[in-house]
Order: C-alpha cells, then sequence, then structure tokens
C-alpha cells in the first residue's frame, strides 16, 4: 500500500483527526471491557496503539506522537491525571522504541515485530511509571508484562492487517 | 527520526525472523522470573509488633526459624514464628479470639490486631523497617 501524502494542511488535519476519533474510540470500547487478568487491572491489549501504527507507518513519526500526545490528554480527561501519566509515558515509550525498530530495520520490519516491540514498551514504560511514583519495583509484574505484551502486540497487529482493507479508500482518494 | 513512509508502507506483516524476536522476548521474561528469588534474597519482611502506637518489637521473619515468645510484661498473648517465614498470634486470652483467627502473617502488608490486649502485627519490607520511635499508625 502507498504511504499517504495529504495534499494540503487542511487534508493533513481531517486526517489526523479521523485518527484521532478512531483511537479514542478504541480506548473508550476497551476501558468498557471487564479486565483481562483481575489480579492485575490495568492489563489490556491496548487497541488504540493500532491506530498509532497506522499513523506511523503510513504518515511518519510526528503524527504519531500527535497522536500518542493526544490520546494521553484523553485519558486525563476521562480518567484523570495518573491516567494521563501512565498513558502519555507508555504511550511515548512505546512509539520510540517502534521508531527506533522502523529506522534500524526500515521496510524489512514487519507489522508484527513493530507491533509486539510497541506493546512490550508501553509496558515497559507503564512499569518505570510505578516505580516512580510508588517507589516500588513490582518485579513479579515484569515477565507477566513482556509476556502480556508479546500477546498484545500478535493482537493489535492482527487487527491492523485486517483493518488496512478498510483503510485503503483513504489511500485511493490521496492517488487523485 | 525516521519519516521515510515510501519504505515502510511496504512492509509484510509477518516474517521468519519475528519469531526471533518473539523467542528472545520470552527468554528474557523467564529469565527475570528466574533471577526472581535470587532478588530478593535477604530481603526478608519484617513483622512489628505494636503496643498502643508503640513499636514494641521487630522480628525478622527469617524462613527455618521457630520460635514462641512473649512481649515483656504481656504475658497473656503468646506469639509464634513459624518456619515457613510467618507470624502468628498463638494464644490469647481475650474474648473474641479474632487476633488467633486471622492466623498466620507473611505477606507486606498484612495486618492482625488483638484490640482487648492492645496488640497489632505488621508485615513491612525491611527497608521501610522503624529506626526510630515515630508511631505511623495509632490504635486507641
Amino acid at each position: 500500500m502507498k504511504p499517504l501524502k495529504p495534499k494540503n494542511k487542511t487534508q493533513h488535519l481531517v486526517l489526523l483527526a479521523l485518527l484521532f476519533a478512531m483511537a479514542m474510540v478504541l480506548a473508550l470500547v476497551e476501558n468498557s471491557l471487564p479486565p483481562i487478568l483481575p489480579t492485575i487491572p490495568g492489563l489490556k491489549f491496548g487497541l488504540s496503539n493500532i491506530v498509532v501504527m497506522y499513523t506511523l507507518i503510513f504518515l511518519g513519526s510526528k503524527p504519531a506522537l500527535a497522536i500518542a500526545l493526544l490520546k494521553g490528554l484523553f485519558a486525563l480527561g476521562t480518567r484523570g491525571a495518573m491516567a494521563w501519566a501512565f498513558s502519555t509515558f507508555g504511550g511515548l515509550f512505546a512509539l520510540f522504541a517502534m521508531m527506533l525498530i522502523l529506522f534500524i530495520f526500515k521496510n524489512q520490519s514487519t507489522y508484527l515485530s513493530i507491533s509486539i516491540i510497541g506493546a512490550v514498551f508501553h509496558n515497559l514504560g507503564q512499569f518505570l511509571m510505578v516505580l516512580l511514583f510508588y517507589g516500588v519495583a513490582m518485579w513479579t509484574l515484569l515477565p507477566i508484562l513482556i509476556l502480556f505484551g508479546i500477546a498484545a502486540g500478535v493482537v493489535t497487529a492482527t487487527s491492523l492487517r485486517f483493518l488496512i482493507p478498510a483503510f485503503k479508500h483513504i489511500h485511493r482518494e490521496d492517488d487523485r | 527520526m525516521y519519516d521515510d513512509r515510501r519504505e515502510t508502507a511496504t512492509m509484510t506483516f509477518f516474517k521468519k525472523s519475528d519469531l526471533i524476536l518473539i523467542v528472545l522476548l520470552v527468554f528474557i521474561a523467564l529469565g527475570v522470573w528466574w533471577t526472581l528469588p535470587w532478588l530478593r534474597a535477604g530481603k526478608t519482611p519484617v513483622a512489628e509488633i505494636y503496643e498502643g502506637n508503640r513499636l514494641v518489637k521487630t522480628v525478622a521473619l527469617t524462613e527455618g526459624q521457630t520460635e514462641v515468645f512473649h512481649l515483656e510484661g504481656i504475658d497473656n498473648v503468646t506469639f509464634r514464628l513459624n518456619a515457613e517465614g510467618s507470624i502468628q498470634f498463638l494464644v490469647s486470652d481475650c474474648p473474641d479470639q479474632i487476633c488467633v483467627q486471622t492466623g498466620k502473617l507473611s505477606k507486606i502488608g498484612e495486618t492482625a490486631a488483638c484490640l482487648p490486649n492492645n496488640l497489632l502485627i505488621k508485615i513491612v519490607p525491611r527497608k521501610f523497617q522503624h529506626k526510630d520511635d515515630h508511631p505511623d499508625i495509632i490504635v486507641h
């Protein structure tokens, strides 16, 4: 599929707004689901990472950064300051890790690897956040977070794979 | 940072080399899991026993150590340190026996109280152990 090249600022803005709206909906839907493991309340697949990944791959790192930061603000509005800190820190950690992978491997990297790296680093970022805020390293959580990150990465990569046909008309519009 | 979208947009979904990444991450996770007991070694939790708001005694919950003891001047309550690294109210003369029924405490954050005798056991991590006598909990 071709990369997205917005013709002007308006198109760029609209595209970003659409993507952010998608991220918000995914985050909302996910927050309303029951926890996957009741013992670890924060454990989620991070479905809105699908949008961040898509933005990073097809639009570039700056728009992806914008989406990640906006996602944090959305968490601030709906779930409070703590959620903002966790969302933003985890999100940026994940984004920078994904950018690094893309930078090293270019188009030799795959959706799956980027997604897994993103999810694992999202979890690592939040683990560091717990360390910062509470001063306790919950080491027992770390292996679970890594393993779950792999699972979450597979889920988001697969979702993106199946969603890409739905994104196609945006790209077609782009060719005109 | 990376912004050459023309290249990344042609990525494939999966390559066999991705398995290396997954296996690597699984091994890291297992590695952390296996080194956990080693990280924790020498960090046995500590039981603090309070009378009222006064810290009377601290006991390290060392494994393999069994001990039955009284506090000085309080003979009507007996404590026991168990070999698996736990502590409990063994005998108490109070009417409700809630403290005895609470059973063994071993995890950080667990507490047992005997209100009639004004006694409290609290399990804390070693580094949070009180060096001085300032109370952080007041039992009336």
